[in-house]
């Protein structure tokens, strides 16, 4: 099992084991007759936690000026769910103890405030994560259903059922945190998100259950132990996210290490000398023929050789400069042989990078494999358009096909164009191939991410 | 306008730059980096175009030294393989207008002088009889002939915006619309490509729209439009059978120039 699965199934696991130990806490110290927490510093306490969450908030939104971006995400939702703890009844009764007099009022509006960012902001996270577009009829939607709930809950609290509203929201929530965790891990990507929101979503639910239970009658409250929770809370989001940072590092470290390799062994297959020495054949026999065409050959040539030995300085180019390889490679090609290919640019978007020498071995490809080098009518399309939140490239020919499943031991140029893809833009191109009609390329990017990665 | 060339490879790039007649240019060629240096002292140069690799003075320090001569001159390194523009001395890089990389590129060329000069190429185009273009004198090769054949549309269109549907209709009305979608933006893509690689990037093309820079383009069908001058025979664009639509407009100017 990969170590981040690990790593996350063991903080949710123990996250959730804290919830319930949080049970057996209020149950054990009620019935001890303790109901409130001894003065250990704790009005500092409060206040510093209080304090480190909105540093920690703020350190975030001034870094990451991005609503996109899942770091700020995450810090919302932690600072929310904290905010939760701390802004609930036993904390108020808590707090009188030592004269602070806070209204009911404030309080209850202010962990509400919280229930309602937390719920909306995993709302915006989700159509993020989904790639869906914010339109109107969804932000509609989110938010007609938080009014929907705040109203029921606060029905059902004046009727004194508000704890069965905090049993189902908190399932609810719970739901939407497995879409969450389940797309990200579909991805690969494990973010920030994965291990704070988790750890501290669970645990805090745990910790509704709790409260809700208790106010409802089942235990008799202990003041102050939602401190103890928003402390434990704080440390969880302290330990993973120094934990994250260590494993970032890790895989930045491997990634770099795997697309050096990858970009050494890319340079190497471009330049081989067969294809060199036959092109400056066919550059020689041109030349006899016509200058204008031999000049004409000459330039595609250099052009097309020089980029490939300067491209590999970087992860992304951009795609018109990969457009730029393909037609140099396809011209020249042309202008070699005497059966031509048709190659037509279906192009409709270019704002947008690819790792060099990525897109053009897809269409070396068609040619040598596909059979389409040596067909009378061959032809390759070369398609790129926007859809929704993604960039689609696809590259289609109408060759001899060829068996997927055995992608041929010499196209180490695809390979390679694979593994860039995956290790630099984490996507995999899809290939579809009908023996006797021809091979569809499709490559899909997420043009967030994309951003995200050029930085 | 006169330029120093050094190398000690010297004989490719005498002949490529001698067949570049058409830039009014005068070259002094010079294998040797010293002896360029001492005509720099004496006469006036106006950009310099030099190799890195040498043996007695190498093309950086050299072109620190025709910089302290005159600071403002424009100069191009010749190399064969690539050198970071990062890895170069802060005062020579902003009088550098490029790199031109062996096997010379005749367009490369061309730009580098045409910025030389602070000039921008002027784009003929020739519409009565056969439909041509002319960069500077030099004809335009155009990738495929729908891309040309693109261009004198939107030519014709006269600085109004081209539409797809029209587009696709007048060039490609025999064919079955998703294919014409695709054959329609491979001739934008080539058709851009062509004007990108000469240096004249008249067309735009958005929301599947063509628009035309009229500036810097001539043609001898706008000419005749408004003033009535030109060599009208009664030949246009004679290779496009959209063409015919435009005679009749033509053959009434030249009647009334007649009178």
């Amino acid at each position: 099992m990969h170590m981040k699965n690990k790593l996350l199934t063991f903080v949710l696991l123990g996250l959730l084991v804290a919830g319930f130990a949080g049970v057996a806490i209020q149950f054990g110290l009620s019935s001890f007759g303790i109901n409130t927490l001894p003065n250990l510093a704790v009005g500092s306490v409060y206040i510093a936690v209080i304090g480190l969450l909105f540093f920690v908030l703020i350190v975030e939104i001034v870094s990451t000026f991005k609503i996109e971006d899942s770091t700020f995400h995450t810090a919302l939702l932690a600072v929310c769910l904290i905010g939760l703890c701390l802004f609930s009844t036993d904390m108020q009764l808590f707090l009188l103890n030592f004269d602070i007099k806070i209204s009911e009022l404030s309080f209850g509006i202010l962990s509400e405030l919280c229930f309602l960012l937390i719920t909306g902001g995993c709302c915006w996270y989700i159509m993020f994560l989904y790639n869906l577009s914010i339109n109107r009829k969804r932000i509609f939607a989110a938010v007609g259903s938080i009014i929907i709930l705040f109203i029921g809950y606060s029905v059902a609290q004046y009727y004194g059922y508000g704890y069965i509203i905090h049993l189902i929201l908190a399932l609810s929530i719970s739901t939407m945190f497995y879409l969450i965790l389940h797309k990200v891990e579909k991805n690969n990507k494990i973010g920030l998100t994965t291990y704070i929101s988790a750890a501290l979503f669970c645990f805090s639910v745990g910790m509704q259950n709790v409260n809700a239970l208790t106010y409802n009658g089942l235990f008799a409250p202990v003041l102050g132990v939602s401190l103890v929770y928003a402390v434990l809370s704080l440390a969880m989001f302290a330990i993973v996210y120094l934990m994250f940072t260590i494993n970032t590092d890790t895989i930045a470290v491997t990634k770099s290490k795997e697309s050096e390799s990858f970009k050494t062994k890319a340079l190497s297959g471009q330049i081989k000398p067969h294809f060199i020495f036959n092109s400056l054949e066919a550059i020689r026999a041109l030349y006899h023929e016509d200058v204008a065409t031999g000049d004409k050959a000459m330039n595609l040539l250099s052009d097309f050789l020089r980029k490939s030995i300067n491209s590999f300085d970087n992860d992304l180019i951009p795609f018109e400069t990969e457009l730029d390889n393909i037609f140099n490679y396809t011209e020249f090609r042309n202008l070699k042989r005497q059966n031509k290919i048709e190659v037509m640019f279906n192009i409709d978007y270019t704002d947008f990078s690819v790792p060099p020498f990525s897109i053009q071995p897809f269409v070396e490809n068609a040619l040598k494999y596909s059979g389409v080098d040596e067909m009378e009518n061959g032809t390759i399309i070369i398609s790129s358009y926007k859809k929704d939140n993604y960039v689609i490239v696809e590259i289609i020919d109408n060759g001899k096909g060829f068996d997927v499943s055995k992608i041929p031991e010499n196209s180490h140029g695809i390979r390679n164009a694979f593994g860039r893809f995956s290790s630099t833009l984490g996507i995999v191109p899809e290939i579809k191939s009908t023996l006797g009609s021809g091979t569809h390329v499709k490559i899909k990017i997420n043009l967030n991410k994309e951003k995200e990665n050029k930085k | 306008m006169k330029i120093v060339v050094v190398d000690d490879e010297m004989l490719a790039l005498q002949s490529f730059l001698s067949n570049i007649i058409e830039y009014d240019v005068d070259y002094k060629f010079f294998k040797d980096g010293n002896t360029a240096l001492e005509y720099a002292t004496k006469n006036v140069v106006d950009a310099l175009f030099t190799d890195i690799r040498m043996p007695n003075i190498n093309g950086l320090l050299l072109a620190e030294k025709f910089i302290e001569i005159n600071p403002e001159i424009p100069i191009v390194f010749i190399t064969g393989m690539p050198i970071t523009i990062e890895d170069l001395n802060d005062e020579i890089k902003k009088n550098i207008i490029g790199f031109l990389y062996k096997p010379y590129n005749a367009n490369k060329l061309a730009e580098f002088l045409n910025s030389i000069k602070k000039r921008t190429p002027v784009l003929s185009i020739k519409m009565f009889g056969g439909f041509d273009c002319f960069v500077d004198g030099k004809l335009v090769m155009f990738s495929s002939s729908k891309s040309k054949e693109l261009f004198a549309l939107l030519i014709t269109y006269n600085g109004k915006s081209l539409t797809m549907t029209d587009t696709i209709s007048l060039l490609w009305g025999d064919s079955e619309i998703e294919k014409a979608k695709i054959l329609y933006r491979n001739a934008i893509f080539r058709l851009r490509k062509t004007l990108s690689d000469i240096g004249v990037n008249c067309v735009g093309f958005k929301r599947a729209m063509l628009t035309l820079d009229k500036t810097y383009i001539q043609c001898d069908y706008w000419d005749f439009l408004k003033s009535g001058e030109g060599s009208y025979n009664g030949e246009f664009c004679k290779s496009y059978d959209w063409s015919i639509d435009y005679l009749f407009e033509l053959d009434r100017i030249a009647e009334k120039m007649k009178k």
